[in-house]
């Protein structure tokens, strides 16, 4: 990544999810924060303005198309990318809907969530 | 079934020998008889019968009309018909019955009348052994629609755990946890390459699975089996059925400078198809003439699973999106717009009559749906009609009055 220190919000109900994706990026020296419900989530964008927020969908109480409207009404300078086993093809339409800035499907390499994020604030 | 006795309907003169000697002659062979006269209607004579007797005796003219009617007839011409003739009566008389019924003279009238009920009875059995395979076949759909959502969730879970494994081996590989030497980096890509393969082998099985399913409904939707419980709703591809409504505003759209995208999925939902279009052909219209020339519409239909958020009801529903890039509808105005007459007092300058959405709202009412509005990122109106999938799982209570009750 080309920017070191990029603070990056980890969204996902089941922790070992991106546990992988969190230790790449804290050993490429970035900060991370990890969520594992909507809420929690978006009481640290509220308190912390991550600039990127890695988001799953399926979570109880506030989804992830809930939470990236909430997060984009917060700020929508902050970068959100969809991370998700869920393949339907409605699922990219709602994730695009919600204001999500990128929709990469689960099994990933981690590698290539690293560098999506690089391009992302690269084009900002 | 067979445990009911059989009904004949006998039509003729009841005063005559012959007519109460076919009477009894059915009586005795275990029938309930039901008399009517030539002029009755023929949804009247076939009421509930087995099987029908014409007795014209000598006066085959005065039957020809009820004949003629009952062959027209969808549910009569099905029924076993016999005709009892007097001796008088000639060939060129019986040509006035057809060639499928069964005629009978006095000489062997007990036998033919015979022969008829044991038709009657046939068509009893079939009937019943037809009314039993179908729902079998219903039963064997609503199996195989549970597989496929039993798939569907495999597959998920399944790219969930994989994508662990997949994670933590490209970490290992690429030595995020600690150095590795060549022979362990070769070896963990081998183990993130199998997960790799297994993992799409997974998505292939399932998505074929899926299909398969998928065409059984179809079929069934086909056959027109389960259309017969209710005769306005039927079990229709909304996604279809939007992607057609959508594309008639092709030229349209076109004419206008508008960009008119559509992307649908395959979506059974059971629905009246009539009401659903004509709710996606006023959404459209309306985004059509609220959207500037250079802007877009965008119409969109997917199935919403229950867990995908959104809808606070467990239950699975259609939506279909109708998006533009027009003004937008202000928050306080998003209930309002859907009422009869309604307009937007900054609307005036545009022409319409203020019904087309309360339309909408009448359709998502009909089907125990919802019509909202979103917010939008960026401006424009977004439009959500939900329609549930499956109306008959929930029972009968979103159904307007007027329709009929119960099951099949």
């Amino acid at each position: 990544m080309s920017r070191a220190g990029v603070h990056v919000l980890l969204v996902d109900d089941h922790p070992q999810g991106i546990e992988a994706l969190d230790m790449r990026l804290r050993s490429l020296g970035h900060r991370t924060s990890v969520a594992t419900n909507g809420e929690v989530a978006l009481a640290i964008v509220e308190k912390d303005k991550p600039a990127v927020v890695v988001l799953d969908i399926t979570m109880p109480e506030v989804n992830g198309y809930q939470a990236c409207r909430a997060i984009k009404r917060i700020d929508p300078a902050i970068v959100v990318i969809m991370l998700t086993a869920k393949r339907e093809p409605a699922d990219r339409f709602w994730a695009r809907q919600a204001g999500a800035d990128d929709y990469l499907n689960k099994p990933i390499d981690p590698a290539l969530v690293v560098q999506r994020i690089a391009s992302l604030l690269e084009a900002r | 079934m067979t445990a009911t006795r059989l009904v004949v309907a006998v039509v003729g003169s009841v005063s005559s020998t012959r007519s109460a000697r076919v009477r009894a002659t059915l009586e005795e062979l275990g029938t309930t008889v039901v008399t009517s006269t030539p002029s009755a209607a023929p949804a009247a004579v076939v009421n509930g019968a087995d099987a029908i007797v014409l007795d014209v005796g000598d006066e085959p003219a005065r039957f020809a009309p009820l004949a003629a009617a009952i062959r027209d007839d969808r549910a009569a011409a099905s029924l076993p018909c016999g005709v009892v003739v007097g001796p008088s009566v000639v060939a060129r008389d019986l040509a006035l019955f057809g060639s499928v019924l069964l005629l009978a003279s006095d000489a062997d009238v007990d036998a033919r009348l015979a022969e008829l009920l044991e038709q009657a009875r046939a068509r009893r059995r079939e009937k019943s052994r037809t009314a039993e395979l179908e729902a079998q076949l219903v039963a064997a759909t609503r199996r195989l629609t549970k597989l496929r959502e039993h798939g569907a969730t495999l597959a998920h879970d399944a790219r969930v755990l994989f994508g662990v494994v997949i994670g933590f081996g490209c970490n290992l590989r690429d030595g995020i946890a600690g150095p590795v030497d060549a022979t362990q980096s070769q070896h963990l890509a081998n183990i993130v390459a199998a997960a790799q393969d297994a993992s799409a082998l997974v998505d292939r099985h399932v998505a074929a699975l899926s299909a398969l399913a998928l065409e059984a409904e179809r079929d069934q939707r086909l056959t027109g089996l389960e259309a017969r419980v209710d005769p306005r709703r039927g079990l229709n591809d909304v996604g279809e059925l939007v992607r057609t409504a959508a594309l008639m505003f092709e030229g349209l759209a076109a004419g206008q400078g508008i960009s008119l995208q559509v992307e649908t999925e395959a979506v059974l939902a059971w629905c009246d198809e009539v009401l659903v279009k004509q709710a996606v052909v006023n959404l459209v219209t309306n985004a059509l003439k609220f959207t500037p020339r250079g802007g877009s519409v965008e119409v969109a239909a997917f199935r919403r699973a229950p867990d995908s958020g959104g809808a606070p009801a467990s239950r699975a529903e259609v939506e279909i999106y109708v998006v533009d890039t027009g003004p937008g509808i202000p928050a306080e105005d998003r209930e309002r717009v859907f009422e009869r007459g309604v307009r937007l007092e900054r609307d005036a300058e545009t022409p319409g009559s203020g019904l087309g959405l309360s339309v909408v709202r009448d359709v998502a009412r009909l089907h125990g749906g919802s019509i909202r509005i979103l917010d939008r990122a960026g401006g424009g109106a977004s439009f959500v009609l939900a329609i549930p999938v499956d109306l008959r799982a929930r029972g009968d209570d979103a159904a307007p009055p007027s329709s009929r009750r119960g099951g099949p």
